[in-house]
């Protein structure tokens, strides 16, 4: 079990600060409204979640049907967050810019 | 002044003058006035044991001392580390009914084995015993056992896991160590990730009111907030699992706010509110 817990807190710092990364960039950026960009926001934030509970389910000797529906339910709810939520709450920190052109 | 073993009983007053050692039952408002007896009703019910005292478990583990009980849980004892089942014994009495029940993962394969021993406890001839009466498998399924077995046994088999539970119906529920912090993969989970969500808010409150500023508060509370889902759709998990009484709707429903708060308002007012959240599911999942 000790394993199974430092892999998973890895997986989740380590994915997870990788997505952080991107939505720091991305607030850099100037919350871009980009395709590209959302995309790449949801995919960050359904890695960390999809991995580390793959990986609890894993140890859990659960069956390979509900390790696939939970990882993917959860990394989705996940990916939704890093999509919408979070750019919304890093504007706490980077204030969106409205460039004014005269 | 007589003694009546989990209570002494002044018959000058006409009342107990300390308190019963536990509520027998939460849900009965008359089990909260722990100087009554039972529940006022002298005439048509009886509590002829009260707890079983110092001196019955003593005699149950043949000692002349407290020490000698304690020192078979110590390390080289036959119930060596089994702190939560002395417990138990001292809250029993005759009649509670008992639970012993031994979790194992089965490493590599699918499946974990989840098993219980039911029975109720009997005080004769100097030894604590459990009347068997159920056995529940790990697929819930149950078949009735008869006989009787000594308690220090019954106590050996939540032992043959790795991890051990033991509980009195309707009352409190002991790990085997009661030392531990956690007893099931679920728990210790959840634990290790509030811990880790904690730090992160933490973190990120800190980076927030410092030089190292909005890039290292950006990256902390993201990470945060994937320990937050994870950990809540854990505790979901372990609610459904019928077998596991660690976590209830209440649990996940306190995670998911948390997360939710934590994750949406982490960076307002300076990271507080994030660290607030984070450290409030840490200690609401210390408390299960």
């Amino acid at each position: 079990m000790d394993t199974m817990l430092i892999i998973l807190v890895l997986e989740v710092i380590i994915f997870g600060g990788f997505a952080g990364y991107l939505q720091l960039r991305y607030a850099q950026a100037n919350y871009p409204a980009s395709s590209r960009w959302y995309w790449a926001l949801f995919i960050s934030g359904f890695i960390p979640v999809a991995a580390g509970l793959a990986t609890f389910l894993y140890y859990e000797a659960t069956s390979f049907g509900k390790l696939i529906l939970v990882s993917i339910l959860a990394g989705i709810v996940s990916g939704l967050f890093s999509r919408f939520l979070s750019p919304y709450q890093k504007q706490y920190i980077y204030p969106k810019r409205t460039d004014r052109a005269e | 002044m007589h003694y009546y073993r989990a209570r002494y009983y002044d018959d000058h007053l006409g009342q107990f003058v300390s308190p019963d050692t536990l509520v027998p039952d939460a849900t009965n408002v008359f089990d909260y006035n722990r100087f009554m007896c039972v529940r006022g009703r002298v005439l048509n019910m009886n509590d002829p044991t009260g707890n079983y005292s110092n001196d019955e478990i003593m005699q149950h583990f043949g000692c002349d001392s407290w020490s000698c009980v304690e020192s078979q849980f110590n390390e080289g004892g036959s119930l060596a580390g089994a702190w939560g089942w002395l417990n138990v014994l001292q809250e029993a009495e005759d009649g509670d009914i008992v639970t012993s029940t031994m979790l194992a993962q089965i490493k590599g394969q699918a499946g974990s084995v989840h098993s219980s021993l039911v029975g109720s406890f009997l005080f004769s001839n100097k030894r604590i015993s459990v009347n068997l009466q159920t056995f529940v498998g790990s697929d819930v399924s149950q078949s009735a056992l008869e006989g009787t077995l000594d308690s220090n046994a019954f106590a050996q088999f939540a032992r043959n896991g790795d991890y051990g539970i033991y509980g009195i119906k309707g009352r409190t529920t002991y790990g085997r160590d009661a030392k531990a912090a956690c007893y099931t993969v679920g728990q210790c989970a959840t634990q290790t990730l509030d811990a880790v969500s904690t730090g992160s808010a933490a973190v990120a409150a800190v980076c927030l009111g410092s030089v190292v500023g909005a890039p290292c508060a950006t990256v902390a509370s993201q990470v945060g907030l994937y320990t937050g889902i994870a950990g809540t759709t854990i505790t979901s998990l372990s609610m459904m699992d019928g077998m596991r009484e660690d976590a209830s709707a209440l649990d996940v429903g306190v995670s998911i706010v948390t997360t939710t708060v934590g994750g949406v308002f982490g960076p307002a007012g300076k990271g507080a509110t994030g660290f607030a959240s984070s450290l409030f599911q840490w200690w609401w999942d210390q408390g299960e």
